[in-house]
């Protein structure tokens, strides 16, 4: 395989073939040479049977042509001679054909039967195909077994012709060439974000295994399986692989901001206002609230003293009014009743139906107050409470019919 | 020169007789052709080089666009050493 024998190397081949010392093989091949040079030189071509003719050719850079014998050819083309020109179907393209592997397995036929771990991966997968050696399944290329009668070639034979098994089962029938180039086509399919990318990067293949995204594990699995049967695919794997690694590391980056988003959110709320540094400028602000609300904060004094709510001058959130602002409340004494205190603190007695709304929870029985129960007394803004409003007296009243009807 | 010639001369020269050389002849060849088979390469000094040469399969198109997958083959080639070639 792959030697070079030297002029003793095949004097003693034929010493042994011929049971002759090695001195007159030696001999003989160096008359035969002589000969046939002589003839050579003297312009006449020398035919040997089975080896081939020998003709002197002026004009060609060797000089000479040397056309082997039928028998000859034929027997060192044995692996292949099986094969015939086969016609290809416009089906199978050149990018096909390229992505077989030349076949370089005849040159393996030695290490075949020492270690199958240096022959090339297509043979691998022949040797599993050999359980089946009925060459039904692949018309023309399978060589009989039986072909070769030689002795000394029988050997290597099988395992040539289990190599070209491998590139026929990949390159031959029409139908099978079929499937091969379907296999990579699902990969573009079942990712649907990078089908923009697929036109970018080769979509061959995602050779890349080590990186599947959650939503391609099929299409992986797929491709390698088939690569078993196929050799290498060369460039195309290695954007593949760079753009599913580019998405899975924008979706780490995505995750990690949104756990740190989250984990600063539970400090923004709105109610420990006071406590909070409005000035911090990494703080959402997601009370919307005006700035100039926050300002009443320094003027309202947090004191429980009964102090009238100055109507704010512009509109504020409900909850925003009421917790700066400190709570007014009054306490009910006797012949000093919710009546008396919205008169007070709204400036007509209709509006006792709105302290009783805000204290509820304390009160049972608007009938029935309790001396020293301390009320809060809602700001007027709370309920729409103006005096000097019909519209909001006649709310209060239709609130007060309420009230007593579900007594 | 053909076959008979050649093995007469030889037979003449050894002073064998024609069978044995025939003989002998058909087991250099099979010697040549079987290391060939083997991709191996014979180099006989003052003559040539006999070696296999390994072409891998290709696609032929035709001038109608149809194209054919030529099989891969070993052939048998020679090429006659520089004393040969000044001989000549």
């Amino acid at each position: 395989m792959n030697q070079k024998l030297s002029f003793q190397d095949l004097a003693s081949h034929l010493s042994a073939a011929a049971s002759q010392p090695s001195a007159f093989s030696e001999e003989f091949i160096k008359e035969l040479i002589a000969l046939v040079s002589d003839a050579l030189a003297a312009g006449e071509s020398v035919k040997i049977k089975g080896l081939g003719e020998f003709k002197p050719a002026p004009g060609a850079p060797d000089k000479l042509t040397f056309i082997p014998d039928e028998t000859l050819a034929e027997k060192v083309n044995a692996p292949f001679s099986q094969f015939e020109p086969a016609a290809l179907n416009p089906t199978v393209t050149d990018e096909l054909l390229n992505s077989v592997e030349p076949i370089d397995e005849v040159e393996e036929k030695a290490d075949v039967n020492d270690t199958v771990v240096s022959v090339s991966q297509p043979v691998t997968v022949t040797e599993t195909e050999l359980s089946a050696p009925d060459s039904e399944e692949i018309p023309v290329y399978i060589p009989a077994e039986t072909a070769e009668s030689e002795n000394e070639t029988e050997t290597p034979q099988p395992a040539v012709a289990d190599s070209i098994e491998v590139v026929e089962v990949s390159v031959e029938t029409p139908a099978e060439i079929v499937d091969t180039p379907v296999t990579p086509a699902p990969v573009p399919e079942i990712i649907p974000i990078e089908e923009d990318e697929e036109e970018i990067f080769d979509s061959k293949e995602s050779r890349s295994a080590a990186v599947p995204p959650p939503y391609e594990p099929a299409a992986a699995s797929d491709v390698v399986q088939d690569k078993s049967v196929e050799t290498e695919s060369k460039s195309g794997g290695f954007g593949m692989g760079f753009f599913v690694g580019l998405i899975v590391g924008i979706a780490i980056g995505a995750a990690a901001m949104f756990f740190y988003a989250s984990s600063l959110a539970p400090a923004r709320t709105p109610k420990p206002v006071p406590d909070e540094e409005p000035a911090t400028d990494d703080v959402i602000d997601i009370t919307g609230m005006p700035d100039t609300a926050w300002a009443d904060l320094d003027t309202v004094t947090p004191t429980a003293a009964v102090t009238e709510p100055q109507p704010a001058p512009q509109p504020e959130p409900e909850p925003v009014a009421a917790a700066p602002a400190a709570p007014v409340t009054d306490k009910v004494k006797a012949g000093y009743l919710m009546p008396k205190m919205a008169q007070k603190h709204y400036g007509n007695q209709v509006f006792w139906v709105y302290i009783y709304e805000e204290n509820k929870t304390k009160i049972s029985n608007p009938n029935n107050l309790t001396a020293g129960l301390e009320l809060v007394i809602p700001a007027p803004e709370k309920y729409g409470i103006d005096a000097n409003d019909p519209a909001s007296i006649a709310r209060a009243q239709a609130k007060e019919a309420e009230i007593w009807n579900k007594k | 020169m053909d076959h008979k010639q050649l093995i007469s001369s030889i037979a003449e020269r050894m002073g064998l007789n024609a069978a044995t050389v025939n003989t002998l002849l058909g087991s250099l060849t099979d010697i040549i052709g079987e290391n060939c088979a083997d991709l191996n390469s014979i180099a006989v000094p003052g003559f040539g080089t006999f070696s296999a040469e390994k072409t891998d399969e290709y696609v032929v198109t035709a001038p109608d666009g149809s194209r054919t997958l030529m099989p891969p083959a070993i052939t048998v080639k020679f090429s006659p050493s520089i004393i040969l070639r000044k001989k000549l």
